[in-house]
């Protein structure tokens, strides 16, 4: 009886470390951080580095390759500004693990507008729900029939 | 686990999708031989919801980061219908956390998919064998983990990537969670085993 409530506290305490909205996705992204030398950081969400991650930097504008190479074991990567170009864009993958963003030269980056994370969770539940309502609803019309 | 778009070649990614669909339409068929799929249907959802939400939990492994999968639990509780219960989890978390491409979930699911219906065919002969079931499902839990870093290192090496790469961050940071889901995927069985074994993919004969 008190082996069966430590297991059930057990699943209930995964279930619930499953939904701590502040958990991190495994998601990549690219950061600019300073001015003069672009430095450029890529990590995935809580983040946690992209090291040692293969990058690209492309002209926003034309695509065209202008540096390439790999990040440090902390994710940062570093590059000195091309004349005339005024967008860049850096492409990072670790094993298979893509991230990607427009910097600019003159600072920041520009990143989507989206939902908490939170919401995300919660639309994938529905949306769950909702397959599990029509397969049921599909396998008692054909089990009727 | 999750490969983006525009790494892999259009040939692997054609593989991926067209071995995941024969693999979902066994899956179905086999399931319906089995019994009534409508039975299944809230566990599958329970175990779908897991999963989808599994990628969530992550854990620093410098120079990268990885986190939970439960592709072996998955299979040690649905049998067949893990693949594609990890399907349907790979698409919302392609849609709804960027985690890996579109064009990229049959070869996702496949990487996945194809250990989680390995380590049923362990789960079940292990307990035909009469093996401790917690036992058994914690084997499945890691090997699952294992074979599934191995299939994404193939898989990257075809478009590309360099062996000792792959095993500096791909096979060396999972052995973590290889340890974690062990303990996860054992907890987990051992408690069905206990309070509803009959949640279980096993035959009456296995159950005894």
């Amino acid at each position: 009886m008190r082996s069966t409530k430590i297991f059930t506290i057990t699943i209930l305490l995964i279930l619930c470390m499953s939904l701590i909205p502040t958990a991190s996705a495994h998601r990549c992204f690219v950061e600019q951080f300073s001015g003069d030398e672009i430095i450029v950081k890529a990590f995935y969400e809580g983040d946690a580095p992209m090291g040692l991650a293969e990058y690209q930097i492309l002209n926003a504008d034309t695509e065209e390759l202008l540096y390439e190479g790999e990040t440090d074991e902390d994710g940062f990567l570093s590059f000195a500004p091309v004349e005339g170009v005024t967008q860049y864009h850096v492409v990072v993958d670790q094993f298979g693990h893509k991230g990607d963003a427009i910097v600019n030269a003159t600072g920041g980056n520009n990143k989507p507008v989206e939902l908490p994370l939170f919401m995300r969770i919660f639309t994938g539940f529905g949306y769950l729900m909702g397959l599990a309502g029509i397969a049921m609803v599909y396998t008692s019309k054909k089990g009727n029939n | 686990m999750h490969i983006s778009d525009g790494v892999l070649s259009p040939a692997v990614i054609a593989f991926g999708w067209i071995v995941s669909i024969i693999f979902i339409a066994f899956a179905f068929k086999m399931a319906q031989k089995q019994g009534s799929i409508a039975e299944q249907i809230p566990k599958l959802s329970v175990f779908t919801a897991a999963f989808f939400v599994a990628s969530l939990i992550h854990i620093n492994v410098p120079p990268t980061s990885v986190h939970l999968i439960l592709n072996g639990l998955l299979g040690v509780v649905l049998g067949a219908l893990a693949y594609p219960a990890m399907f349907i989890g790979l698409v919302l978390q392609a849609l709804l956390f960027q985690h890996g491409g579109i064009t990229t979930i049959g070869i996702n699911s496949f990487n996945v998919g194809v250990p989680a219906l390995i380590c049923y065919a362990v789960f079940r002969k292990g307990s035909g064998m009469g093996l401790s079931k917690p036992a058994i499902g914690g084997i499945c839990g890691g090997l699952a983990i294992l074979l599934t870093t191995v299939f994404l290192a193939i898989t990257l090496i075809t478009a590309g990537e360099q062996f000792e790469m792959m095993a500096k961050l791909v096979v060396i940071p999972h052995m973590l969670i290889m340890v974690i889901e062990t303990i996860v995927t054992a907890s987990v069985v051992a408690y069905l085993a206990k309070v509803k074994p009959e949640l279980l993919p096993l035959n009456k004969e296995d159950k005894k």
